[in-house]
C-alpha cells in the first residue's frame, strides 16, 4: 500500500526529561530535579497551546524520557488532560509510555490506562543484577517481574522490553540467558541494541581511563547472531534493533524509519514538520522560561530528504519501496541512487527484491557502510 | 646613478637567527616603510613563508641612507632564501652583491648552513661583515660566538658587530660599516649590457618580473634584450627599483639593482643565474656561474579524485609560471591512475609545492614517497636513469645500480657525537671528517646516499640532538650500491606506487617495518587484506588486516537523524581522503609510510 504524505504529522513525541539518577551510559536530555516537574508540565502546556490552536488529530503518541513514570499519578493525570485538551486521538491510536521498572506502581499504571495509554516500553536493559548495577540502573529483577505482572493485570498487554547488549564484560552466555528471560515474559515487542559509549558520559570517562572492559568484536558478533534467533520465538526482526510479534510493530517508531513527519514537544525534543527539522533547547531552565522558542530549525532540502529516506528506511528489514520513493519525490529511486545501489549490491550488502531495496544479512551487520554511501551523495 | 654611492649586500643567516627581523629593522631605520606597512617581516611576501618563518622567494629592496660622511648612499638589500634546498639561488643572490652581513645568533653560534653560505660568499669575493644578533637574550654569549667566528678562515681579522634586531642596538653601526667596508660596484657603464638575474616572479597582470643586478652597461626602457641561456629576445617595457614599492625609472646602470618587465610569459624563460644582454650589442661573454637547475628529489603527485587530473595539470602549469626549478611530466600508475612525476630541488621544495596545490588549487593529493635518480647499468651496456623505483628493470638485466651521494656537514654540540655518528652509519654514511669548532661544538662530515637524506634524516637528526644540530648538504658523486627493489602487495596485487629501492642488507628489516606500518595506516575493509613485501617473487614480510565484521547497532529514533547524519558525514569525510587501489581503500599517509618507519 502506498502511504500518501500527510499534510500535517499525526505522530506526536513528548519528552519527559527527568530521572532520579542518570544511568552511566546515557547521553539523552535528562535532569535529576523531579521538584521541577510541575513547572515543566506548565511549560509543556504552553508549548502545546502555541503549536495546536485547535486539537491535533494523532495516530500515535510516544511519551519518552528521561523517565516519564517518574511523574506522580497526579502529575500523569495533568499530563493526560493536556494531551486531551490539545490532541484528538484517532481510532486505534498507539499511545506508548516508557517506564522504568522501579517507578511502576498500580496507581500510576491505572492513571496511564485512564488517559489512553495502550502500549508500554519497559526499560529492562538486562536480567543480570551485576550488569544492571554497572549500567547505573535503579531497578532490581523483582521490580521487572512486578512491572510485567501489573501490566498484565491492568491489561496493557501490548508491552515492549528494551534490552542492551554488548555491555561491559558481558558474556555471550549472559546474552543468551537475558534474551531467554525476556522471551519468557511474553512481550509483544522487543528492542535490542548494542551499547554505544557516548561522549561525556561516565562510561566515556571510564573508557578513557581504560576502566571499561567492552566485549570484543567477535563477542558482539555472537550476541548479534543470538539476538536474531528471537525470530524462532515469534518475535520477528523488522528493524535493525527491533523485533515484534505479527501486528505489533511500533507504529510510532515506523514514522521515523519511513522518514515521515512528526511533532516533538518538550525540553530537548526533536520534531519534523512541514519540511523543517527542529530541535528544542536542551537546557531545562531555558525551556521552562521560553517553551515556545526553538533552539534549531532547518529546512530539509529534497536532496537531503531523499538521502534520509534511504538512511532511515534501510534500517527496516523489508527495505525501502521504489514506488513510495516515486510517490514522495516524483523521481525514480534507481536514477537518483543508481550508482550507490549498484555498488552496494556488488558488495552483497544490499539486495533488490520486487519493489524493495533492502539490506542482506551481511548488510545488517555492516549497516553503517551502507548508510555512508547515501549521506551527502546528493548534497 | 653614481656607482660610487651604491652598496649592494645580502644577509646570510641560519633560520631563526633573526635575518628577517634584522632586514625589517634596517628598512625601518632607513625610513622607507609607512607605519601601516611595518608589519613583521616585510620581505617575506608569501603566506607560506610567513607561516613557516622561512624565506623561499627572494626579494630585494633599495634603501636611501645618509651616512656619517654626509653623503647620500643607495643601499640595495638582496634577500636570500634560508634553506639548503635553494643554495644555488643563494649563490646567485650573493653574486649580485659586493658584501654580505653574516648574522649569527648570540646564543646559538654559527650553524652548518650559515657556514656553507659564508663559503659561497667568500668564493664570490664578498666583503663579510659579521653581526652577532640577539644580544638582548638572557642566554646570549657574544664572547663565545666571537671566538667561534674568529676561528673561521677568512673571518679571523673581522671584528663582529654586536646587535639586537629586536631593540635596534647596533643597526646604525651595521649601516655605517656597509658604507665603509663594502666596496662600491666596479662595472663599466660604457661596456655592453650584462645584468645578472637573481630571481623572477610571475605577475598575472605584468607577466614575468625579473629581479636583476646590472653588472656592466645600461639597461633602459624600449631596449631589445636577449636572455643569454634561453636565447629568448624581448622588448623592455619597464625598468625600476623597489624602494620598497616598485618605482619605474628610465634606466638602470652598472651597479644598480632593480627589476625588469618585458612581456615575458613564463619564468621558464628567465633562469636564475642567466645574463640579460642587449640583443644588438652582445658582450663577449655572459656573466660566469650560470647552471641549469637540476631537480634532486622526485615523487609522483596524483589527484585522489581521478576526475581532477586536468585540474592538477593546470595547477602545475600555473606553479611553473613562477617556479623555474619545478619539473613535471605525466605519469601513469596502475594503482593511482593518471598523475605526474615531479622533480624538486629538495624536500622542502616538494612539501611547498604539494601544500600550494592542496591549498591554492584545492586538489587533494596522493604523494608517493620521494625518490632520487638512480643510474642503472644494464647488462646490454646501456645506462638507464630512473626517477621512479617502479621502473627499475628486472634484476637479471641489471649489472649495477649507482645512486647519488651527498657530502653532508653537520654542526652539533659534542655530547651528541655518538648518537649522530650512529645515525649516519645507520643511514649508510661513510665517515669523512670530524673537527672541533670550539670546546663544545663539532663539525662532522659524512658522505651519505641522497636517498637516505631525503627520507627522514633531518627529522631524526633533530630529535637525536634535541634540535641543536644543523645540516648542510651538497651533491658529491654517483656511487655503486647493492640496491634492490622492494614491492608491496595489497590483497595479492603489487602496488606500483608503493615500490621503493632499498639497500640489499636492509631490505628484510625495511620490508617488515613497512608492512607493519601499513597495517596501522590502512583501515579495516569489508574483507581481509593481506599486505606483503616482496623482492622479485620472494615474499619477505607479511601482515594481515582483518575484515570489519560488524558496526555498532545503536538506538536510532527520530531526533537522532541529525546526529546520525553527522557521524556518517564524518565517516564519509575520512573516505574521501582515501584512494581506491584495486578494491582496497588506502589513505594518503600510506604512500608516505616508507618515510615514517623506524628501522
Amino acid at each position: 500500500m502506498i502511504e500518501r504524505k500527510p499534510k500535517l504529522p499525526d505522530a506526536l513525541y513528548v519528552h519527559i526529561p527527568f530521572c532520579t539518577k542518570r544511568c552511566h551510559y546515557c547521553a539523552f536530555t535528562s535532569f535529576e530535579q523531579p521538584e521541577l516537574i510541575d513547572r515543566y508540565l506548565k511549560a509543556l502546556e504552553a508549548e502545546f497551546q502555541s503549536l495546536f490552536p485547535t486539537p491535533q488529530a494523532v495516530a500515535s503518541i510516544y511519551l519518552g524520557g528521561g523517565t516519564p513514570t517518574l511523574l506522580s499519578a497526579a502529575q500523569l493525570e495533568s499530563l493526560g488532560s493536556i494531551l486531551a485538551k490539545f490532541t484528538k486521538q484517532k481510532t486505534n491510536c498507539e499511545f506508548t509510555v516508557e517506564a522504568n521498572p522501579e517507578t511502576v506502581t498500580e496507581e500510576r499504571f491505572t492513571v496511564l490506562k485512564e488517559i489512553g495509554v495502550n502500549r508500554l516500553s519497559l526499560g529492562v536493559q538486562s536480567f543480570n543484577p551485576q550488569l544492571l548495577k554497572k549500567l547505573g540502573r535503579k531497578h532490581t529483577l523483582t521490580e521487572i517481574y512486578r512491572a510485567v505482572e501489573l501490566a498484565n493485570k491492568l491489561r496493557i498487554n501490548n508491552f515492549s522490553l528494551d534490552l542492551m547488549l554488548g555491555l561491559p564484560a558481558q558474556t555471550v552466555q549472559d546474552v543468551i540467558s537475558s534474551l531467554q528471560e525476556a522471551v519468557r515474559l511474553n512481550p509483544m515487542h522487543l528492542s535490542c541494541y548494542l551499547l554505544k559509549v557516548e561522549a561525556e558520559t561516565p562510561f566515556a570517562r571510564a573508557l578513557a581511563n581504560d576502566n571499561l572492559e567492552l566485549p570484543t568484536e567477535s563477542e558482539e558478533l555472537a550476541s548479534f547472531k543470538v539476538m536474531q534467533t528471537l525470530t524462532e520465538y515469534g518475535l520477528k526482526q523488522y528493524e535493525l534493533s527491533n523485533f515484534a510479534r505479527p501486528g505489533y510493530k511500533s507504529k510510532h517508531n515506523l514514522t521515523y524509519w519511513l522518514n515521515n513527519e512528526y511533532y516533538g514537544l518538550g525540553c530537548g525534543a526533536h520534531g519534523y514538520v512541514a519540511g523543517v527539522r527542529y530541535a528544542n533547547t536542551t537546557s531545562l531552565m531555558n525551556y521552562l522560561e521560553r517553551p515556545t522558542v526553538r533552539a534549531e530549525e532547518k529546512q530539509v532540502s529534497q536532496a537531503e530528504q531523499m538521502e534520509n529516506f534511504m538512511i532511515m528506511g534501510l534500517r527496516l528489514l523489508e527495505g525501502v519501496s521504489f514506488n513510495r520513493f516515486y510517490e514522495l519525490y516524483n523521481r525514480k529511486l534507481q536514477e537518483v541512487f543508481g550508482r550507490e545501489l549498484q555498488k552496494l549490491a556488488a558488495q552483497k550488502l544490499l539486495k533488490i527484491t520486487g519493489d524493495k531495496a533492502h539490506l542482506t544479512s551481511h548488510g545488517l551487520l555492516l549497516s553503517n557502510e551502507v548508510f555512508v554511501e547515501f549521506v551527502g551523495c546528493l548534497i | 646613478m653614481d656607482a660610487a654611492l651604491i652598496r649592494n649586500f645580502s644577509i646570510i643567516a641560519h633560520i631563526d637567527h633573526g635575518k628577517s627581523t634584522l632586514a625589517d629593522r634596517i628598512l625601518d631605520f632607513t625610513g622607507v616603510l609607512s607605519e601601516r606597512e611595518k608589519q613583521d617581516q616585510f620581505l617575506d611576501k608569501m603566506d607560506l613563508e610567513r607561516e613557516r618563518g622561512i624565506t623561499i622567494k627572494l626579494q630585494s629592496v633599495r634603501l636611501p641612507y645618509r651616512a656619517q660622511d654626509g653623503q647620500q648612499y643607495i643601499l640595495n638589500l638582496i634577500d636570500t632564501p634560508g634553506h639548503v634546498d635553494f643554495s644555488y639561488e643563494v649563490s646567485r643572490s650573493l653574486q649580485a652583491c659586493e658584501g654580505a652581513l653574516l648574522v649569527v645568533d648570540a646564543a646559538q653560534g654559527i650553524e652548518a648552513q650559515t657556514l656553507a653560505n659564508l663559503y659561497l660568499a667568500l668564493e664570490n669575493n664578498l666583503t663579510i661583515i659579521p653581526v652577532i644578533n640577539k644580544i638582548d637574550l638572557p642566554s646570549a654569549d657574544p664572547e663565545r660566538v666571537k671566538h667561534e667566528l674568529k676561528k673561521i678562515k677568512g673571518l679571523d681579522k673581522c671584528e663582529p658587530i654586536c646587535a639586537s634586531a629586536k631593540t635596534g642596538e647596533g643597526i646604525n653601526e651595521i649601516l655605517e660599516q656597509i658604507v665603509v667596508k663594502v666596496p662600491a660596484p666596479t662595472g663599466k657603464e660604457t661596456a655592453p649590457l650584462r645584468a645578472l638575474i637573481f630571481d623572477s616572479l610571475y605577475d598575472p597582470y605584468k607577466g614575468v618580473i625579473i629581479y636583476l643586478r646590472v653588472v656592466d652597461g645600461l639597461l633602459q626602457k624600449g631596449m631589445r634584450i636577449r636572455l643569454f641561456a634561453t636565447k629568448k629576445e624581448f622588448d623592455v617595457l619597464e625598468v625600476g627599483t623597489y624602494a620598497p614599492h616598485a618605482s619605474a625609472q628610465e634606466t638602470l646602470s652598472a651597479g644598480e639593482v632593480g627589476y625588469l618587465i618585458a612581456n615575458i610569459k613564463s619564468v621558464q624563460d628567465t633562469r636564475v643565474g642567466d645574463t640579460v644582454v642587449e640583443a644588438l650589442n652582445l658582450p663577449a661573454k655572459p656573466l660566469p656561474g650560470y647552471r641549469p637547475i637540476t631537480p634532486m628529489v622526485f615523487c609522483g603527485l596524483y589527484p585522489i579524485d581521478s576526475a581532477l587530473y586536468e585540474d592538477l595539470r593546470e595547477a602545475l602549469q600555473k606553479l611553473l609560471l613562477n617556479d623555474a626549478s619545478l619539473v613535471y611530466e605525466p605519469e601513469t600508475s596502475t594503482a593511482l591512475g593518471f598523475g605526474f612525476r615531479c622533480g624538486f630541488l629538495g624536500l622542502l621544495h616538494m612539501e611547498i609545492i604539494q601544500e600550494r596545490i592542496e591549498r591554492e588549487f584545492k586538489i587533494a593529493l596522493i604523494t608517493t614517497a620521494p625518490s632520487v635518480i638512480y643510474k642503472v647499468l644494464k647488462t646490454n651496456g646501456e645506462v638507464q636513469e630512473i626517477d621512479n623505483p617502479h621502473l627499475l628493470p628486472p634484476r637479471e638485466h641489471i649489472d649495477a645500480i649507482e645512486e647519488p651521494y651527498t657530502k653532508i656537514t653537520i654542526m652539533l654540540p659534542n655530547q651528541f657525537i655518538g648518537a649522530v655518528m650512529k645515525l649516519c652509519q645507520d643511514k649508510r654514511g661513510e665517515y669523512v671528517d670530524l673537527k672541533y669548532l670550539e670546546d663544545k661544538r663539532v663539525q662532522l662530515v659524512y658522505n651519505i646516499p641522497l636517498a637516505e637524506i631525503i627520507c627522514d634524516f633531518f627529522d631524526r637528526l633533530k630529535s637525536q640532538t634535541k634540535g641543536y644540530a644543523s645540516l648542510d648538504y651538497e651533491l658529491s658523486a654517483y656511487q655503486a650500491s647493492a640496491l634492490v627493489k622492494l614491492d608491496i602487495l595489497l590483497n595479492g596485487t603489487a602496488v606500483d606506487a608503493l615500490s621503493f629501492i632499498v639497500h640489499k642488507d636492509r631490505a628484510y628489516q625495511k620490508g617488515k617495518a613497512l608492512v607493519e606500518k601499513l597495517k596501522t595506516l590502512i583501515p579495516r575493509q569489508m574483507f581481509e587484506v593481506p599486505i606483503q613485501a616482496a623482492i622479485g617473487n620472494k615474499v619477505i614480510a607479511r601482515e594481515t588486516i582483518s575484515a570489519i565484521r560488524k558496526n555498532v547497532l545503536a538506538k536510532c529514533y527520530g531526533g537522532d537523524i541529525s546526529r546520525k547524519r553527522k557521524l556518517l558525514e564524518k565517516q564519509k569525510e575520512g573516505k574521501k581522503r582515501m584512494k581506491s587501489v584495486g578494491n582496497v581503500e588506502v589513505p594518503q599517509e600510506a604512500f608516505m609510510a616508507v618515510l615514517k618507519i623506524d628501522d
